[in-house]
């Protein structure tokens, strides 16, 4: 493989999606967007609709600079905040496979706690 | 490479007779289960040309197995518009054993009857296993039933959730 390989930093929370695509250190972003510069209503921003659109974004981007193929490290909101991926994280993924970037391994690099912060909620648990 | 761990008495479930239901979802996404059946950590290996994705979705298949779902229903989740959610209860009950086990009942009820409910109207596959309510559907069917659960965990009776559920299901 010849062509121009790149990172796609997936964080996808159950209230948005962000998207950043860097080089290999990870310190030059070459194109980057989010679940709310494509959706107008503030819940849609984590629906896989709007992981879509951003990851279509990010592909046009991607194709201009000649980048055919990318490594996905995927991130849900981590530490003691828990959980994984959000809904939005496979949309993307599959977005992106489908504008013609090569994926060409996933990563989950959620951060886990090693029994760090306290989370939220008492003794009688998270109470809505 | 990714890895999840499942309680001891799933593994038997995943592995199947014979290794029959590891060898159908083997085949099914090309990828390879490596079960250490001591410690209960499951590793999804996928072929360096193989698709990333699908050993995305076989790692969901695996934990769904584990929370107490069939490989039947666990195998939706290899259908991209199907996902997986795992409610902790107790985010709900704190650390209390006693709650915990009110909890479980009250979200399954009488021979099942909330469970059931829950699951026609929601459209949601629900199993309920140790401290999580696991939750298989579409996006739309797992948040209802999401907010179905979080209202049975916060206390609400069983009523009340009922009618929100009917309320989800005319307003589809």
């Amino acid at each position: 493989m010849s062509e121009r390989w790149a990172v796609a930093h997936i964080f996808a929370s159950h209230n948005n999606v962000i998207i950043t695509v860097t080089d290999a250190t990870g310190a030059e972003t070459i194109a980057k967007c989010s679940g709310g510069m494509v959706v107008r209503a503030q819940r849609e921003e984590s629906r896989p609709h709007a992981a879509m659109l951003a990851a279509n974004q990010v592909a046009d981007t991607l194709k201009e600079r000649g980048i055919g193929q990318v490594q996905v490290r995927l991130r849900g909101a981590g530490g003691k905040r828990g959980g994984n991926p959000g809904p939005g994280a496979q949309a993307a993924i599959r977005a992106l496979t489908r504008a013609g970037i090569r994926i060409t391994r996933i990563d989950d690099v959620t951060p886990i706690p090693h029994d760090g912060g306290k989370p939220k909620g008492g003794r009688r648990g998270r109470r809505v | 490479m990714e890895y999840v761990r499942i309680p001891q008495r799933r593994i038997g479930v995943l592995i199947g007779h014979d290794g029959e239901t590891r060898k159908e979802f083997e085949v099914a996404t090309g990828c390879t289960l490596e079960i250490d059946s001591r410690t209960g950590i499951v590793r999804v290996v996928h072929p360096e040309q193989g698709d990333a994705l699908l050993a995305l979705q076989l790692l969901a298949v695996v934990r769904a197995i584990g929370r107490g779902f069939s490989p039947e229903t666990a195998r939706e989740l290899l259908d991209p518009e199907t996902y997986l959610e795992v409610i902790d209860i107790r985010d709900h009950t704190g650390h209390s054993r006693k709650r915990l086990e009110r909890m479980r009942g009250r979200v399954i009820g009488r021979n099942g009857k909330t469970r059931r409910i829950i699951e026609e109207q929601s459209n949601a596959r629900v199993a309920v296993q140790g401290h999580t309510v696991a939750l298989i559907g579409s996006l739309e069917a797992v948040d209802a039933a999401k907010v179905a659960l979080g209202m049975l965990l916060g206390g609400a009776e069983h009523g009340s959730v009922y009618h929100y559920l009917e309320g989800h299901r005319r307003s589809r």
